[in-house]
């Protein structure tokens, strides 16, 4: 009789301690009341006080794990050392950034920089690059009392790492906190829409499509849903409002570009996708986000929008137009791994292991290229647009000197720096680099050779240094030395 | 990726859809070659509505520096 109240009890206790963990849940999002297209997490709130007007600089940090996340942290410590005269001082390049695109763990760096700015610097390594992540989701995931939450349909294993980030490393702030800290870098963290398979990004921009406001969004959440890797945590369910209005108005861009007959496919594309989320006849109450890395995994796809075209509300472009800015530097902190496999040594076919690894990261790497390569040649066509117009101008000016060029074209600095680990000359150390595990683990050896490796390309990148001399002409690379011991011990032999 | 001159017989801001360009001419009253991204645009013009059309949707494409579209707003007289 004991025993059965005894037992009884303990179910209650269960029952009781279940409906309360359950309820525990919460919304990602909530509804937007009215579309103002001056307010919210966008560029435009952000403060330029401390930032250069002159010089625009987009970072691009990849995924990859703890990887890709200690690699662009040694990309944010260069950027600090990357010191320059000007006529007031010196000045860093890091705080020159405007925007940082991300995606998977490299949104942890850049959450991380945007929310605690220096901090970064001496905090990060604890709070996140030194942490065993996975283990501890692991653990989270398997404590008996998770297991009634994550049996409830609004909660799953990517709700419990969004508490865990949000507890361990972004101290409970949301977007609005970072709006209220009204200082760039503006950040892009970068999901991806299981239905469109495009990106989908955590800015007031794309929320506005949602009727939804951002700025109750934890950033844990943003951070979760950019590295919610399939398999190991479930897709980020948030709200879509858009049914029930919000006075959302289109902006002209998107009007003009959802015409299929009269624009480029990629730009009607790109509007069709964005215009799904508004569309009432797709009836798209629900958005499932995954991991940023399966529709970009550079981080470079937004970026370029805004670099190439006026489909962005903050178009570089029209920067350029206006002339707000100078100089454009593009920096990509890609901490892509390249399997060294003997395939081509044996006549078995791979197995089924090996088969999955190439089908989960061989496309996106091609894409992720493309990408790259993209911006690459539209700093190039433009370059070479602006040298046809001057050469014809001088040719003109030298046979005809009455005539005149139909316009002015203003001239714009332009750079693009690619880091990643093909650059190692090295070529131990590269195998080395790009045969590192895609974990939210790494030891704290491997997480601070990362960090030297990316100072060293970042130092070495030919780019680089020539943004530095445009910058101030008596400017000299810093020498970034490898620690010996440190190589010795995460790459043997 | 296009170019396009704003032709307006005054300094004028210039906007496409809600997004300032700055003006459509230089402080030597020369024409500014703009950048564009390709396909229709909405153009306009900043300042005072002493101009028509009010706005115009063009399609920029197959343009070069040399030879930049022209999008040609008159003064009303």
């Amino acid at each position: 009789m004991f025993e059965m109240r005894t037992v009884s009890q303990s179910l209650g206790v269960v029952s009781v301690l279940a409906i309360l963990l359950t309820a525990c849940a919460y919304p990602v999002n909530t509804q937007l009341k009215k579309y103002d297209a001056t307010t919210g997490y966008r560029l435009q709130n952000l403060s330029s006080d401390e930032n250069s007007d002159d010089i625009f600089v987009i970072l691009a940090f990849s995924g990859g794990g703890t990887r890709a996340a200690a690699f662009s942290f040694g990309v944010l410590e260069g950027l600090r050392d990357a010191t320059y005269h000007v006529p007031s001082g010196t000045r860093r390049l890091l705080d020159d950034i405007d925007v940082i695109s991300s995606v998977s763990g490299g949104s942890f760096t850049a959450a991380y920089y945007a929310l605690f700015r220096d901090g970064i610097f001496t905090d990060f390594p604890s709070a996140f690059l030194h942490r065993n992540v996975q283990g501890d989701l692991i653990r989270l995931a398997l404590w008996p009392p998770n297991w009634f939450r994550l049996a409830s349909s609004d909660f799953d294993r990517v709700n419990l790492a969004a508490e865990y980030y949000d507890e361990k490393i972004f101290n409970g702030k949301t977007f609005g906190d970072l709006l209220r800290e009204h200082q760039k870098p503006f950040i892009i963290l970068n999901a991806t829409d299981m239905t469109l398979g495009r990106r989908f990004e955590f800015t007031q921009d794309q929320f506005d499509l949602l009727c939804s406001d951002l700025s109750s969004v934890k950033v844990a959440t943003s951070v979760a849903a950019s590295s919610a890797f399939p398999g190991l945590l479930s897709p980020l369910t948030i709200r879509n409002f858009a049914a029930e209005g919000c006075d959302f108005k289109a902006p002209q861009w998107l009007k003009d570009a959802l015409d299929r007959d009269k624009n480029p496919p990629r730009r009607y594309v790109h509007a069709r996708d964005l215009w799904s989320y508004q569309d009432p006849d797709e009836r798209r109450d629900y958005i499932h986000l995954l991991d940023g890395g399966l529709g970009d995994n550079i981080g470079l796809r937004g970026p370029y929008v805004a670099l190439s075209s006026q489909d962005s509300n903050w178009s570089v472009l029209s920067k350029i137009n206006r002339r707000q800015v100078h100089r454009v530097v593009v920096i990509t902190a890609n901490a892509k791994t390249k399997s060294h496999h003997e395939w081509d040594h044996e006549k078995a076919a791979p197995g089924l292991l090996d088969v999955l690894s190439f089908v989960a990261s061989g496309p996106m790497d091609n894409y992720s290229f493309d990408t790259v390569e993209l911006v690459r040649d539209f700093f190039t066509q433009l370059n070479q647009d602006a040298k046809g117009w001057a050469d014809c101008k001088n040719l003109l000016q030298a046979q005809c000197p009455a005539a005149a060029m139909p316009g002015v074209l203003e001239p714009v600095d332009l750079h693009a720096a690619e880091l990643s680990f093909d650059a190692i000359e090295d070529e131990n150390l590269r195998r080395c680099m790009e045969d590192l595990p895609t974990s939210f683990y790494l030891p704290v050896a491997t997480v601070t050779l990362l960090r030297q490796v990316a100072r060293l390309l970042l130092m070495n990148s030919k780019e680089f240094r020539q943004v530095m001399v445009a910058l101030d002409p008596a400017w000299q690379p810093q020498e970034v030395q490898i620690d010996p011991a440190l190589r010795a011990k995460v790459c043997p032999g | 990726m296009g170019y396009v001159i704003v032709e307006f017989p005054e300094r004028r801001e210039v906007f496409i859809g809600d997004d300032s360009q700055g003006y459509n001419r230089n402080e030597n009253d020369e024409y500014r070659i703009l950048i564009v991204g390709d396909g229709p645009h909405t153009f306009r013009l900043g300042g005072v509505l002493n101009y028509a059309p009010s706005s115009q949707t063009v399609v920029v494409a197959n343009t070069t520096t040399i030879n930049p579209l022209r999008v040609i707003f008159k003064k009303n007289v």
